[in-house]
């Protein structure tokens, strides 16, 4: 197997499960923002493209304590 | 469903990952092991060979999860029902943090915080260099030949003390020590406005009146004050004796003639000493000595102000004073000060550097002393949710002494300061050890400490989101 077919399945692999975490978080933000969670960020409506992007930077620094923590 | 930008925004993240050589992996038995066995795309076979494939696995993806025609697919159906469980999961557990845990937590911080300033004085700070100055009364030509006649004379007690019956408001002592000049009657207010409102009304109830309480001066104490004090007791007392001699009071026991001749042995009394304590304050002018006194408790040391002021036009430095003084040195003279000014300065310093060290060691113990009672104090006053919790787990003091140990050990001198987070971290993570608060708050707390204008309820979206996503990333591993 090419460099380059690895590298490309590790990214879709690694890119499924960090999407289905991401939307995962998205579909419980949107359920439970209201009262006392607020729905927008500085004024703008945080869409589900903010929250899963905010999501993935989270799960991303948690990943790679474990990286550094396997080290 | 998966759509094609949630799963391109994952790749640009998934990359960091492939550039270290790993890969994410979902843990068995995980929703998210079950949401990525829902969206492998079964009919991809094309190969990962460049960008373009990637897009296309991206496509395929979409079209595995996306239900169709109103059926819902698979992976849609799963989504929908872990998203109704957990979520409401998470609102329970933010509105707890919200509602149960925040009062607690604010009880506690506000309590620390009286603690901490109760404790927040220095030493240091009561270590004081007081400015002894012969009042301008007393180097007034016209006042001084009023004391004329006393000087050269050996003061001698009053062989008899007053009782008499009139209590004076301050404005009639006020008008006691007043002579009706006014130049010299401005002196004398000016060196009165030196004192604490009381000042005059404790030397007529010292020495005028026959005083239940405990007297504030008495006559075998005044020579023993130094000279500066000395003389402003004497004063008062000569000024307001030369008054009363002229003006008869009514006085307990005593005839006309003993009253007269009593008061002039306190005229002459008082007169005496305050002639000889001129005398002495301009003889250590003359002689250059800087320290009248030093006192412990209060740390204070008291100087000629004839040259301290002098002195510090010239750079002298009152830390060079105190250093004399924690040294214990017996050295007053102004030369032999500058001698050595080095050096009582560096004592100072010293001294500064070591109460400082000792006070925030004393502090540091201090706190986490109140800290470990405050939290079992606490624990007499529990929510009903907290008490069912508590019935149910016998363990779970064993587990707060224990939390509460180690929290403790962690917590450094320097985030004792932070009564904000000390409040969350002793709080959220000892006695509420059992719920997500601390992860929830912590993160509020974090989102207000970059963003100190934030809304809470922003804040509230921040922890929610990090919240959620820390309980996906505990489902992942990483792969080589």
């Amino acid at each position: 197997m090419s460099v380059d077919v690895l590298l490309n399945e590790r990214k879709a692999q690694s890119a499924t499960v960090l999407a289905n975490g991401a939307e995962l978080v998205s579909g419980i933000i949107k359920e439970i923002a209201g009262n006392d969670i607020s729905t927008s960020i500085n004024g703008n409506t945080a869409t589900n493209q903010v929250i899963q992007t905010i999501a993935l930077q989270r799960i991303s620094k948690k990943l790679e304590e474990k990286r550094k923590n396997l080290r | 469903m998966l759509n094609k930008n949630t799963f391109m925004n994952a790749v640009g993240f998934a990359e960091a990952l492939a550039a270290n050589n790993v890969k994410a992996a979902a843990l068995p038995n995980t929703v998210i092991y079950e949401l990525v066995r829902l969206s492998n795309p079964e009919f991809f076979n094309q190969k990962l060979d460049n960008e373009q494939s990637l897009d296309l696995f991206a496509d395929s993806v979409q079209l595995a999860t996306q239900s169709d025609h109103g059926n819902l697919s698979a992976h849609s159906a799963a989504i929908d029902g872990y998203i109704q469980d957990i979520s409401q999961l998470v609102s329970n557990h933010i509105s707890y943090a919200k509602n149960s845990v925040v009062p607690v937590i604010n009880d506690f911080s506000e309590k620390y915080r009286q603690f901490r300033e109760s404790i927040s004085g220095s030493e240091v700070a009561k270590y004081n260099v007081v400015k002894l100055c012969l009042p301008s009364i007393l180097k007034d030509e016209s006042f001084l030949e009023v004391l004329k006649p006393y000087k050269n004379r050996k003061p001698l007690q009053p062989s008899k003390s007053f009782f008499l019956k009139t209590d004076k408001t301050d404005e009639e002592l006020l008008a006691l020590v007043s002579i009706g000049h006014n130049r010299t009657d401005k002196l004398i207010h000016e060196w009165l406005g030196q004192f604490n409102p009381e000042f005059l009304s404790h030397v007529w109830q010292s020495f005028f009146v026959n005083s239940k309480g405990a007297a504030t001066f008495k006559f075998q104490d005044i020579e023993k004050r130094n000279v500066f004090e000395r003389c402003d007791v004497a004063l008062a007392m000569f000024l307001i004796s030369n008054k009363l001699f002229n003006d008869v009071q009514d006085a307990e026991g005593m005839d006309l003639n003993t009253y007269k001749r009593i008061m002039a042995e306190y005229r002459d009394y008082s007169g005496s000493v305050l002639t000889q304590a001129i005398d002495r304050i301009v003889y250590f002018t003359k002689a250059k000595t800087l320290v009248v006194e030093a006192l412990t408790e209060p740390y204070t040391v008291k100087v000629n102000g004839e040259l301290y002021d002098p002195w510090l036009d010239n750079g002298g430095d009152s830390d060079v004073i105190l250093g004399l003084a924690v040294s214990g040195s017996d050295v007053r003279n102004l030369d032999l000060i500058n001698e050595n000014a080095q050096k009582y300065k560096n004592q100072w310093n010293s001294y500064v550097a070591f109460l400082s060290t000792k006070e925030k060691n004393e502090s540091v113990l201090a706190c986490k002393r109140w800290i470990e009672g405050e939290v079992y104090s606490g624990l007499k006053t529990l929510d009903d949710t907290e008490k069912e919790y508590i019935n149910s787990h016998p363990t779970y003091m064993d587990t707060v002494k224990k939390l509460l140990a180690e929290e403790l050990d962690m917590i450094k001198s320097k985030d004792l300061e932070d009564v904000d987070l000390v409040s969350l971290r002793i709080i959220g993570k000892v006695r509420f050890f059992y719920t997500c608060a601390y992860e929830i708050l912590s993160d509020m707390l974090e989102a207000s400490k970059v963003n100190p204008d934030i809304d809470p309820r922003e804040a509230a979206l921040f922890a929610a989101i990090n919240y959620v996503a820390d309980y996906v990333a505990d489902q992942i591993t990483l792969a080589a």
